[in-house]
């Protein structure tokens, strides 16, 4: 849309206001060109700035001057001016924004929150108090750690001169804008947490610097979705820094948090300590195996048997270390689940809950407290949404968001052992753990791309020796171990991790044939780059455009998939499902991962996703799915000819990639014949030159591998591109439930179930009664066709879609509608606006929503809630149902 | 590089390479197949177009349904010559609705956004206004007053009401185009029950509706809106509107040339393209029993001609009768329905 000249535009408006008490007849020529003015603007910008429909007869100065209602133009007079306004705002506030980065505590901070809000409300823990509470306490220890690190990543910055926003200030301006303060950008949060914590005796007889203390880490738990305040408080108190306290203020406080607390805070303290301790004899073990190994090559007979038993020990003993560290979850899980820890838990319950009772009876207001809670973790949510919205990226940081520093000193230090590029799969599942929604702190999209570029655990290893040695201690690598072993320990224990799954079997799959030749090839190059440092980067492109062509195509469809997957659901399902895709990648590799989690979100035809994410890797397969594609075309007809033409030639595509594609190829096909050759003098010696080496061979060699780099290159590129695309177009829009979603947003009385005693029982009618708002929207809960239409007898007016649900083809009939959004033949999608709740046929306004046809509601209730049969006036929840609407239809 | 040209050379490498080039030509002709569609970047959107003949029955999934007659005595009077009528000023358009947003009370800021064009709503804490230019509908519900516990409005006094809120909202004449067999019901509404109930003592009514049918060149207008009536104003004991519910009407019209007739009483059965049921079955688990029937007999008690007015304001000459419809597990039920009489 064009910039509009507010002042300009207002004036215009006003001035035509002036003119519409006189008749047409006097309208002067002036008059005129006002109202046309003011007519175009009407019509340009009323639906988008006011939201209401533009008059469909006002088409010039004169059905303006007639037809137009004078409240209209006062409406859109001040929507300019809140524009206005607000544009006046966002200019003062820009130059702030661009003098300095956002703090990294900030950016974690909202990563957190999204993060641990989205496990808080998965199954496992909503249904389960005793192991949410718990879960909250491991974040919090979580958050300090993590925070610790964001810190730590912000000096270093800072260090090399950048410069960070003040995190008070850029808390307000772009999470609360309206408020004064921090304070009061989170009065919601300190007066809940002030309220729960005045109710414990143990707390208010501290000191008030103490209480200070606990208060605002309490909040700072809050902002990170600790909603359970006595949690936040309790580990707060555990949290905070006692070391200057004396023993008797160190036991008050100490008695503020529950036996169940502390006792989830010392499992967990515990639990992370042994898996430190796991990791570091298993990196231990790694050194002296390696050592072994490269010792036994010198020996032999029993010196050599004895070697290798040593080896053989350690390798087990790794093993059994390695087991272990995988079963500390579950051994947590464990934890929790036993008689004590329940016991305490109970506890811990009862004890919030007297609390607050005696402190009921004596202060009555404190009824509403439940609520004030709800409304602070309301407000926190606001204000991540905010941050969000206004530019905050949330980022978890790690010691692996400095891997870089690794990568560098490996490549500096030992040339040629790590590939120049990481490869198709590695860029493709580092694209896919890359998006702020999908990260986590467990897997590392540098890490995954180390180990694309061959960083397996044995040469992990390796640099580990090289770096631990205290010959090395002035080299790179020898330097960064003792400043940041934190990024060797990270590393290790995610680079064991992905080679034990079938993610690092993707990563590292063997190739035959030319895949030898294109690896012998390009680690030729790579170790000359390498050796080449700064211009090093720019070497390992030119030398190997199509090791670089196939990391760009990697990087590219991750990316376009993430989005696709993202997009395709709304909050917090998206983001829970997001959170999965990096256990999810570990545990199945690229292609079933991304099936596992698109058909979690009802992404139509993710097997088509997960096809594209495994057959690229290898020519053959590169081929085959260019088979697939063409024929697919041509079942698909015309229609969708056009489409993928469009797709493949539109803006997904553009056209420098276009161009890039086959010079790439072109590129590679020289380079790889030149490469070829040297290394085939390299590796054959001058005997056998005369015979394989020939001009001509090697002419008739680079034309055919030119001409495969092209086809596959030009051709491919943008069909797996078109095919992610096409196959992957989002179900629904909407939250997609299981099997159907729920017909309306809001939170609303369901008052009659199947088989309803008022007015579903007499043909048994599979139907649910909501008693939503009149003139709420009404939406489609599955995909289909609309077959009918109209008014229907009791039914008022009704719409019977032929839908696609979990159970098959249903027909679903919505009833009673004031508005009807939809026509027969129309297709919508689950989550549409087929119309506006009433009353038609002769009723009260509600929804009915029922199921034709013979299929029973609970066989596929909406939105995965079964609504007993036969129930009126009381049918679940307390006759209450909540269900938010996370999208905008 | 022995290797490298073995594997060139082998026969298998050369089959797959020739497959790889028919294959490029293959797409190449694709691309040649539908040149402009290439360079095509926005595909033209299919929208469903409404119908634009007059059609008693809506496009719908119902049309498989029979309806046997059964005539028996009944006798109906069909005019002699009966008139093409067209609507000059529908009852529904964008003056009223404009008109009776304001004076309802509703501002533009109560004004909901529609994703489909000429539906409007408006809403606010006293209540509701929907309006239709394509369903041909305007609703309005008031959040209403807590009723009184008796009433003392008479039936003649809640007619002479709901005219006065009538002529406010459409001025005079709409009250000479209203059919002067006004119907009156004295209602409890009853939130759990969700639909109104009849009272049969107007001292404890709750509610009164008040509804008219129009009178079209002097025969009956209806619509498809549950019942024979086009408008209903439903006011509460304290004389204040509660809804008002519209479905079509008119305020002018104009006869033109003769309208060819079908001769009914030859009617023994028809499909549901011309026939429609007008009033609403008791509750809708009874209309999805009928919904699902595929014959319908009905016993024809009484009929007369009148006009029918579509969502898009067509005029159709009907015959309405009333009778007794039974099909397969449907229990007898009293209906009307309105049968296109047009040729």
């Amino acid at each position: 849309m064009a910039k509009i000249d507010y002042p300009k535009a207002i004036k215009s408006l006003e001035f035509s206001y002036a003119i519409l008490p006189k008749k047409t007849d006097d309208l002067s020529k002036n008059d005129l060109k006002t109202l046309g003015e003011a007519c175009s603007l009407y019509l340009k910008y009323y639906e988008s700035f006011v939201g209401g429909p533009v008059d469909p007869r006002i088409e010039d100065a004169y059905s303006f001057h007639k037809f137009i209602i004078d409240t209209e133009i006062e409406n859109l007079v001040n929507k300019f001016k809140e524009a206005e306004e607000a544009e006046k705002e966002s200019k003062q506030e820009k130059p702030r924004e661009q003098e300095a980065s956002i703090p990294p505590e900030l950016e974690s901070l909202v990563a957190e929150y999204r993060q641990n809000q989205a496990l808080l409300e998965s199954e496992e823990y909503k249904n389960n108090p005793q192991k949410s509470v718990a879960l909250q306490v491991k974040i919090a220890i979580a958050h300090s750690k993590i925070r610790a690190l964001a810190l730590a990543n912000r000096e270093r910055r800072m260090a090399k001169g950048e410069k960070f926003q003040d995190l008070d200030n850029v808390l307000v301006a772009l999470g609360s804008p309206k408020s004064e303060s921090v304070t009061a950008a989170l009065s919601a949060s300190y007066a809940a947490v002030h309220e729960v914590a005045a109710l414990d005796e143990n707390y208010t007889n501290l000191s008030p610097e103490i209480k200070q203390k606990i208060v605002d880490q309490a909040v700072e738990l809050h902002m990170v979705s600790i909603t359970n305040i006595d949690v936040a408080i309790q580990s707060a108190a555990l949290l905070i820094d006692t070391s200057e306290l004396s023993e008797t203020e160190r036991s008050k406080l100490s008695a503020l948090s529950s036996h169940f607390v502390h006792s989830v805070y010392d499992e967990v303290n515990s639990e992370t300590k042994q898996a430190a301790s796991f990791e570091n004899r298993i990196m231990e073990n790694e050194v002296v195996i390696l050592k072994l190994t490269s010792e036994s090559k010198k020996l032999k007979g029993e010196a050599l048997q004895e070697i290798r038993l040593q080896i053989n020990t350690l390798s087990e003993n790794n093993h059994q270390l390695a087991t272990e560290l995988n079963n500390l979850p579950q051994k947590f899980d464990t934890f929790i689940k036993n008689e004590v820890q329940t016991s305490d838990y109970q506890k811990f319950e009862h004890d919030n809950q007297t609390r607050f009772e005696k402190a009921l009876e004596k202060d009555l207001s404190l009824i509403d407290l439940p609520d004030r809670i709800k409304l602070a973790n309301k407000k926190i949510s606001d204000l991540h949404n905010n941050l969000e919205k206004n530019g905050v990226n949330p980022h978890i940081y790690t010691p692996m968001d400095d891997a870089k520093l690794l990568e560098d000193a490996i490549r500096h230090d030992m040339p040629g052992v790590l590939l120049p590029h990481s490869g198709y799969e590695a860029e493709y599942a580092a694209a896919l753990v890359n998006h702020p929604k999908t990260q986590d702190p467990n897997l590392s999209p540098l890490t995954i791309l180390l180990f694309g570029k061959e960083l397996t655990p044995v040469v992990f290893t390796k640099v580990l020796q090289f770096a631990s040695a205290k010959e090395n201690s002035g080299t790179a690598l020898g330097k960064l171990f003792q400043t940041r072993k934190d990024i060797f320990e990270t590393t290790g224990t995610q680079i064991r991790k992905i080679s034990q799954s079938p993610l690092g079997k993707e990563i590292l799959k063997t190739t035959g044939g030319l895949g030898k030749v294109f690896k012998s090839t390009s680690k030729f190059f790579g170790k000359i780059s390498d050796v080449l440092g700064k211009a090093g980067a720019v070497f390992r492109v030119v030398s190997n455009p199509w090791g670089a062509f196939k990391s760009w195509l990697g990087r590219k469809i991750g990316k376009i998939v993430v989005n696709k997957i993202i997009n395709s659901a709304a909050g917090k399902i998206a983001i829970q499902a997001g959170k999965k895709l990096a256990g999810e990648l570990l545990k199945k590799g690229i292609g079933k991962a991304i099936v596992s989690i698109a058909t979690k979100l009802g992404i139509k035809a993710a097997v088509a996703l997960g096809l594209s994410s495994t057959v690229v890797g290898a020519p053959v397969a590169l081929i085959l799915v260019v088979i697939d594609v063409a024929v697919g075309v041509l079942k698909l007809g015309s229609k969708a000819v056009q489409r993928v033409a469009t797709s493949i030639y539109g803006e997904k595509i553009n056209a420098r990639d276009i161009v890039a594609v086959p010079i790439a190829g072109i590129a590679t096909a020289t380079a790889t014949v030149v490469g070829g050759v040297i290394a085939f003098f390299g590796a054959l010696g001058t005997a056998t030159v005369a015979a394989a080496g020939s001009a001509v061979a090697i002419t008739v060699t680079g034309i055919i591998i030119g001409i495969f780099f092209y086809i596959t290159s030009i051709v491919m590129a943008p069909l797996i591109s078109t095919l992610v695309q096409l196959e992957s177009t989002p179900l629904t829009s909407y939250i997609p439930f299981g099997c159907a979603a729920w017909p309306t947003a809001g939170k609303y009385i369901l008052n009659q179930g199947p088989l309803g005693v008022s007015t579903h029982f007499t043909n048994k009618l599979q139907a649910v009664d909501i008693l939503a708002n009149e003139n709420s929207g009404f939406l489609a809960a599955a995909p289909g066709q609309v077959i009918f239409s109209a008014p229907l007898g009791s039914y008022g007016n009704a719409v019977i879609v032929s839908a696609t649900a979990g159970v098959g083809t249903i027909q679903m009939l919505y009833a009673h509608m004031n508005s009807v959004e939809v026509s027969v033949g129309q297709h919508v999608e689950a989550g549409d606006t087929i119309g506006s709740v009433g009353g038609t046929g002769g009723w009260t306004p509600h929804i009915h929503f029922e199921y034709r046809g013979g299929v029973e509601y609970n066989s596929c209730p909406a939105g995965d809630i079964p609504v007993p049969e036969g129930c009126f006036n009381n049918c679940i929840y307390n006759n209450q149902i909540i269900v938010t609407n996370t999208t905008t239809p | 590089m022995n290797n490298l040209l073995n594997t060139i050379k082998n026969h298998k490498f050369l089959s797959f390479g020739s497959f790889l080039i028919i294959i490029f030509i293959v797409i190449y002709f694709i691309n040649l197949v539908s040149p402009s569609s290439l360079i095509t970047k926005k595909t033209v959107p299919v929208i469903p177009t409404e119908s634009t003949s007059p059609q008693l029955a809506p496009p719908n999934a119902l049309t498989k349904q029979n309806l046997l007659f059964n005539w028996g005595d009944v006798n109906i009077d069909i005019p002699p010559i009966v008139k093409k009528i067209s609507i000059t000023k529908p009852l529904i358009n964008e003056d009223i609705i404009n008109f009776l947003s304001k004076t309802l009370g509703f501002s533009s800021d109560d004004l909901l956004k529609s994703t489909k064009k000429n539906n409007r709503t408006w809403q606010n804490s006293e209540g509701s206004l929907f309006t239709s230019i394509n369903q041909n509908q305007i609703i309005y519900s008031s959040k209403g007053n807590t009723p009184l516990k008796t009433s003392n409005i008479t039936k003649d006094e809640a007619v002479d009401i709901s005219k006065s809120i009538l002529s406010n909202f459409f001025g005079e004449n709409i009250l000479q185009t209203l059919d002067s067999n006004s119907q009156v019901r004295f209602l409890q509404y009853n939130p759990e029950n969700y639909n109104p109930t009849a009272v049969s003592d107007p001292k404890t009514a709750e509610y009164i509706e008040v509804s008219y049918k129009q009178s079209l060149a002097s025969y009956p207008l209806s619509s498809l809106n549950g019942n024979t009536n086009l408008i209903s104003v439903v006011i509460d004991n304290q004389k204040k509107l509660y809804r008002l519910e519209i479905s079509g009407g008119y305020i002018e019209f104009s006869s033109q040339e003769e309208q060819p007739l079908i001769d009914l009483k030859s009617l023994k059965s028809t499909t549901f393209e011309n026939v429609l049921k007008i009033s609403s079955l008791p509750n809708v688990s009874l209309e999805s029993l009928y919904l699902d029937a595929t014959d319908i007999n009905i016993k024809v008690n009484q009929g007369y001609f009148g006009y029918f007015i579509t969502s898009t304001n067509e005029i159709i000459p009907v015959v309405y009768i009333s009778g007794t419809v039974t099909a397969k597990n449907i229990p007898p039920q009293s209906v009307i329905y309105a049968i296109s009489v047009a040729k």
